[in-house]
């Protein structure tokens, strides 16, 4: 009988061990499917860099304080997708702290009751308007 | 029971010993035609890389058909349906490569060039078109060729050799019924060329100045005011906090504010880069409607 629990405990240690070190491995992988064409962005190959910029890692920690516990509290609210605090955290890790700042500050102005879609915003699932950072940097382009 | 038992399993495994021999004499074969009608209608049913398999298995299997040109021709067509662009070029290539004398080489040219365009390598798409209007002049994917050039230098951002582009269709086909699109395309272009634009460094110093007035500059009047109360409420409060020799507020306050503020800067920028950017791709679409391609 002893020896039945010894094996049953040791399938369900090993279980566990193997679960968690798939999860860690499937989280540090390179993306597959869809997500490997968006990493052919230079900008999303920015932002999966780890971070070492004193100036930078403070404001991205106050981001993702407000995102993990100041904005589930009252939900979802902003209408863009990504969403304003997404967007700025994004913005600062591509270009930097000053025009991360920048344009972080643009979309909270433009986070109001005015936006509708259009040639800026595709209507996406949901309701969300899709408003990329990549479309709010000052280049003139169509692509 | 037992004796059952083994006439039963005895008789199991002689009938599956025997059936395959009685299959092997009842193989079906597929006759050439139902092998390429039934990838087309993988085409058709939207499996395009199914039925590529089946070209390939058609190639594979009729090695001597005078068919090989219009399988290994659809292979690229069926890439190209189902938006591979880039093994649609590859496949329109060995094409050009291996049936020189097909009829469907005009059409595997313009496939390639608009595969090309596809991936927005103009460069490479401009060659291929050039080779089709140098190479094939009177035909109707000449013509289609020329038009695409014009589209393909409007994508480059070069209006001007678009224009040349459709000179050169009026130059060679001035009798065709399209004539009066290529007239409207050209004005169009024209048009585009003359496109009116604003200043972004006009809009941000006016929203330096007074904030928002640049998003209303580029018309757009809600975010100006927006930006406008905002910057107000914050400017406001520094102020006020300054006044009352408040400062450890003032300080709280302007630094919340000074994102708002430099973000109105940015954002008029922005906002007018957004409104030159709609005009002329209101036009470029306007344009490329009327040369019969697809907008996105």
């Amino acid at each position: 009988m002893r020896i039945v629990i010894f094996i049953l405990a040791g399938c369900l240690l090993s279980f566990t061990v193997a679960n968690t070190l798939y999860a860690d491995s499937s989280k540090m992988g390179s993306p597959k499917g869809k997500l490997a064409s968006y990493k052919t962005h230079s900008h999303m190959q920015k932002e999966n860099k780890i971070e070492t910029s004193a100036v930078k890692i403070p404001l991205l920690w106050a981001i993702r304080l407000f995102q993990k516990k100041l904005s589930p509290i009252d939900g979802p609210q902003c209408g863009f997708r990504p969403s304003c605090s997404e967007f700025g955290r994004r913005a600062i890790k591509s270009y930097g702290v000053f025009q991360g700042i920048m344009m972080a500050g643009d979309r909270l102005l433009r986070c109001n009751a005015y936006k509708k879609p259009g040639f800026e915003y595709k209507l996406i699932n949901n309701g969300y308007l899709y408003d990329p950072i990549w479309k709010n940097t000052l280049t003139e382009s169509f692509n | 029971m037992r004796r059952t038992i083994n006439f039963f399993t005895i008789l199991t495994i002689t009938s599956m010993l025997i059936a395959p021999c009685y299959a092997q004499d009842r193989v079906a074969t597929i006759s050439e035609d139902e092998q390429l009608g039934f990838a087309d209608s993988l085409v058709q049913e939207g499996e395009y890389y199914r039925a590529v398999t089946e070209y390939k298995r058609f190639l594979y299997f009729y090695p001597q058909s005078d068919k090989r040109d219009v399988a290994h021709f659809r292979i690229g067509t069926a890439f190209f349906a189902g938006e591979d662009y880039g093994e649609a070029v590859n496949a329109f290539h060995d094409f050009r490569q291996f049936y020189t004398e097909s009829k469907y080489i005009l059409g595997a040219h313009y496939l390639e060039g608009t595969s090309y365009w596809r991936l927005k390598r103009y460069d490479q798409a401009q060659t291929t078109f050039e080779t089709i209007i140098d190479f094939f002049p009177g035909t109707e994917d000449a013509q289609h060729a020329l038009k695409a050039m014009t589209a393909i230098s409007l994508d480059k951002g070069d209006a001007k050799a678009g224009l040349k582009y459709l000179n050169n269709y009026m130059k060679q086909y001035g009798q065709n019924v399209e004539i009066a699109r290529i007239e409207k395309a050209k004005n169009l272009i024209s048009e585009y060329e003359n496109a009116p634009r604003k200043s972004r460094a006009l809009a941000a110093t006016l929203s330096a100045i007074i904030p928002g007035t640049g998003y209303m500059y580029a018309g757009r009047y809600g975010d100006g005011w927006t930006a406008f109360a905002t910057n107000a409420l914050f400017i406001y409060g520094t102020v006020t906090a300054v006044q009352q020799e408040n400062y450890t507020t003032a300080y709280i306050v302007g630094a919340f504010g000074l994102p708002f503020y430099i973000g109105n800067i940015y954002g008029s920028a922005n906002a007018v880069k957004k409104w030159n950017l709609g005009v002329r791709k209101d036009l470029h679409d306007r344009i490329f409607i009327t040369l019969g391609f697809d907008v996105e």
